[in-house]
């Protein structure tokens, strides 16, 4: 929500030519929420509400946007039909396999097909997402679509992918130390690190994981936080 | 004079201090954002099922 009146606001958009959508943040809650603490800061969403990544825009990487993009809509809910409404609820409730049944029910004439075809391939890309998470090491990551999935698939052949994931995390050796760490360093990302001391014990301790868990996943998201709060650091 | 806007689209902006931190992971859970614009969207749930880059502005 604007602190001043829309009217400057939609002045500002007009002068830079902004074409996409934008909302009011009342209160500043969201940007609260994301832990932001300076403009212009950015976090992409992916399509079941999960912030999948934040930091300054003009950082954002082609690949993680790519990756995301696989399990979205190509078509916005408020494009669909009036007989797609109990997809959409089931779709906002989380509820794949409810949705994909719903949308099976949807006639030809309203794109029932097409949104069929779109809900299926969303439960396509999050399985493969969490698939390459797993392989990727990325453990913690893993473990949260997993478990997700567990209840969006339930119905779905699909979260028998889920329970295997869930499974192969629990039987690697590293898994629970490298989570662990991943926690960690999100839990570091979070906090403001106003004082100097806190700043310094944060880059120790981002050292330390990427000594102890060298060649992990962790150990490769702690050297990311340690630019990450060097810069911050440098910038106070 | 300063607002604060957010955007929701696939668009960026590169111009001044980065400030981020911690919210990966977690689910965004009611969101409460009004006046949606250059939409047909009118809450965060018409969303849903979209990958979206939220970008907060500032302006002065």
């Amino acid at each position: 929500m604007t602190d001043e009146g829309k009217k400057d606001t939609e002045g500002f958009v007009s002068s830079t030519g902004m074409k996409y959508a934008y909302a009011y943040d009342k209160g500043g809650k969201l940007f609260s929420f994301m832990g932001a603490s300076g403009y212009p800061s950015a976090a992409l969403v992916d399509p079941t509400g999960k912030v999948v990544w934040e930091g300054h825009p003009s950082s954002l990487d082609k690949n993680i946007l790519e990756k995301y993009l696989a399990g979205s809509l190509p078509k916005p809910m408020w494009d669909w039909p009036a007989s797609a409404a109990a997809a959409k609820s089931a779709l906002q409730k989380g509820k794949m396999a409810d949705a994909i049944a719903a949308a099976a029910k949807v006639p030809e004439t309203d794109g029932g097909p097409a949104i069929k075809s779109a809900l299926e391939a969303m439960v396509t890309g999050r399985v493969s997402n969490m698939k390459a998470d797993f392989t990727a090491g990325n453990f913690l990551s893993a473990k949260d679509a997993a478990t997700d999935l567990q209840k969006a698939l339930d119905g779905l052949p699909e979260k028998s992918e889920a329970d295997k994931i869930l499974v192969d995390i629990k039987a690697d050796a590293k898994s629970e130390d490298v989570m662990k760490a991943q926690k960690k360093i999100r839990d570091m990302l979070g906090q403001r690190l106003g004082k100097s001391k806190e700043m310094e014990k944060a880059l120790a301790d981002l050292q330390k994981i990427q000594k102890e868990l060298d060649g992990t996943y962790a150990a490769k998201e702690a050297g990311e936080a340690l630019t990450t709060l060097r810069k911050r650091k440098n910038q106070k | 004079m300063r607002s604060r806007f957010l955007s929701a689209a696939l668009a960026l902006l590169a111009l001044a201090v980065p400030g981020f931190a911690g919210a990966v992971g977690k689910t965004l859970s009611k969101v409460e954002l009004e006046g949606f614009t250059q939409t047909k969207a009118t809450s965060y749930d018409d969303m849903l099922g979209r990958t979206v880059l939220i970008e907060f502005f500032a302006y002065w």
